[in-house]
């Protein structure tokens, strides 16, 4: 297998993440050139202009990045973790867990009362749902035993959803709830992006960290351990990482699939299949895919809105079909 | 039982009285090794006499109830994880590799306990590694992806990575498990050579003729205890074979070697 340079795949990657922010600061109801962008996002140039990249866009712009990098870089590292390309952070199940926490914080008045609890109870959800699938999927690195794990932590979640939706005071909407579980970048601030971002990097900053253990795993954990390896470590700072990651995620932009899965699927092909080294190009690849599907979004389809998540779910979910067709002989 | 040369245990990797318990079932009971330096050790023993617990127990890869673990005189226990895998190699049985990695990829992850976290691989790793390859030669198979290697490929690319550790002690897990006769010998011939270089290494073996003619001393294990420890010549009697095998060798000898074949089932009636 012929693998680009890395470093030069890096690269091409940070260019394609600035080229497309940009592109997606000059789309919406008030068309702005690349120039009168750039000189707003400095706070030069039209006030109006200045307002309207600052407070609307650009947190949405960045949101984006800082969501995709934090999803693909989660499923590279879960996918080393748990040797097994399958793992991302929707099919697992983690992301409707975090979805759960934070609805219940949304729906039960604890947001209005300290607004970080929607982030907190995320990363709890994420956080508990990351345990129990170690506990059950770890010992054997089976593609089988992974799905079937992330099959029931989904349909716990998902009926824990509905009972809180059954006991939660405030007046609510069914459909405003799977909305909001789909995912989107609308109408986020500032103040959205200042919540969630410092988790994302605390994640972040745990992941990447675990490249050399992650590929010393590929010999199995024994021989890892006896490569000097510290797995209980190398373990907790996964979880703990995605959990971060994945929870202030979706607390901000609702629970996207897919991403986690798609992303380090295709930069395998472009770096090779190390997955320590696979972290830092899916943390990129993560944050392209994010910012194209939600300028996808923005092309209106029939009356409603398209959502994020459906727009990851159509590039991943045939993907995730193709790689369990690709696979299905070696499954145990 | 024949008493062994007392070896230095300051220039050895030493097991004393080590104990292994999975719930209520003993799986060792008071085991005793010795590995010294430039010696080719085998552990023999019937399936599930704990040869393989007994490996990842020095190793320290399992805890233990009772004993202890010494290497060149130094505690196991005081040992980072680091330091001890600077002085013990591991070839896990299956040789398993969860990636499609290439050949020297997986050979150069080897090379981790000489790195930082951070570090890239230096001009001396990638001497240590295209040595190694050579050493088991599979230099030639250097860019090909391991998982469409054949058995007997894999299995030499893997021993480099367990060479290229360049630790003072190696240890294999039936390394010539499931290999065709070429390699189990080519495997067989590349051990027995890292023991005439000096390194300490202990191997667990199933093959008696491979067992009997490639290795220094042997332990044979039985339901968790030594039945025999010593020369392969006085472990591999006939009387130790019945009692832990339940089996009668025939035993022969060409170009001065002695081997063995298992023959019948010691409680054949024909």
């Amino acid at each position: 297998m012929s693998t680009v340079n890395r470093y030069i795949v890096l690269s091409a990657m940070a260019v394609i993440v600035l080229g497309l922010s940009l592109w997606s600061l000059m789309i919406g109801p008030a068309g702005l050139t690349a120039t009168e962008v750039l000189a707003a996002a400095l706070g030069m140039g039209d006030p109006a202009h200045v307002l309207i990249v600052q407070e609307l866009r650009l947190p949405r712009v960045a949101l984006g990045l800082f969501a995709g990098a934090s999803l693909g870089l989660s499923g590279a590292a879960l996918q080393g973790l748990l040797r097994n390309p399958l793992a991302d952070p929707g099919v697992i199940g983690v992301s409707s867990s975090a979805g759960l926490g934070a609805v219940i914080a949304i729906y039960f008045g604890l947001a209005q009362v300290f607004p970080l609890s929607v982030q907190l109870m995320a990363m709890a959800g994420a956080l508990v749902a990351t345990l129990i699938l170690f506990y059950l999927s770890l010992r054997d690195s089976s593609i089988l035993t992974l799905i079937l794990a992330g099959v029931g932590i989904s349909a716990l979640a998902g009926a824990a959803l509905s009972l809180v939706m059954n006991f939660a005071p405030t007046p609510m909407n069914l459909q405003d709830m799977v909305m909001w579980m789909l995912g989107s970048l609308d109408n986020r601030t500032s103040a959205d992006l200042a919540f969630s971002a410092p988790f994302m990097l605390l994640g972040a900053l745990c992941l990447l960290g675990v490249g050399q253990g992650l590929n010393a795993t590929t010999l199995g954990e024994e021989t890892a351990q006896s490569l000097g390896i510290n797995l209980r470590r190398l373990r907790l700072q996964v979880v703990i990482g995605s959990a971060f990651a994945v929870g202030a995620t979706v607390a901000a932009c609702g629970a996207i699939g897919f991403v986690g899965l798609v992303v380090p699927h295709v930069m395998r092909g472009l770096v090779g299949a190390a997955p320590g080294r696979l972290l830092w190009p899916s943390a990129l690849g993560g944050a392209i895919l994010l910012t194209v599907a939600d300028l996808l979004t923005r092309i209106p389809v029939g009356q409603a809105q398209l959502r994020l998540g459906v727009v990851t779910a159509f590039i991943g979910a045939p993907l995730f079909l193709y790689i369990i067709y690709r696979t299905r002989e070696t499954m145990r | 039982m024949t008493t062994l040369p007392s070896y230095d245990v300051q220039n050895a990797l030493c097991g004393r009285g080590l104990t292994v318990t999975a719930g209520t079932a003993p799986i060792l009971q008071g085991v005793d090794l010795t590995l010294p330096k430039g010696k080719l050790l085998g552990l023999i023993g019937p399936n599930g006499a704990g040869k393989s617990t007994l490996l990842k127990a020095v190793l320290g890869l399992r805890s233990i109830d009772q004993g202890k673990v010494t290497i060149d005189g130094q505690l196991l226990d005081q040992l980072s994880a680091r330091a001890r895998a600077h002085l013990m190699a591991y070839a896990a049985q299956g040789a398993p590799v969860h990636w499609p990695l290439t050949a020297e990829h997986i050979v150069a992850l080897g090379r981790i306990p000489h790195l930082d976290p951070w570090q890239k691989i230096s001009s001396a790793d990638m001497a240590a590694i295209e040595s190694a390859m050579k050493e088991t030669d599979s230099l030639h198979l250097r860019d090909r992806v391991v998982t469409t290697l054949s058995g007997g490929e894999r299995a030499c690319v893997l021993l480099a990575r367990a060479i290229v550790t360049a630790a003072p002690y190696l240890l294999a897990d039936e390394p010539v498990a499931a290999l065709d006769p070429y390699h189990q010998l080519q495997v067989m011939d590349i051990l027995r050579q890292r023991a005439d270089m000096g390194q300490g290494v202990l191997i667990v073996l199933h093959d008696l003729s491979l067992a009997r003619r490639f290795c220094d001393e042997l332990l044979l294990l039985n339901k968790g205890q030594v039945l025999a420890y010593g020369s392969p010549e006085d472990v591999l009697t006939a009387d130790n074979l019945e009692k832990a095998y339940n089996i009668r060798a025939a035993e022969w000898q060409r170009e001065g070697e002695h081997f063995l074949v298992p023959w019948r089932r010691g409680d054949a009636t024909y």
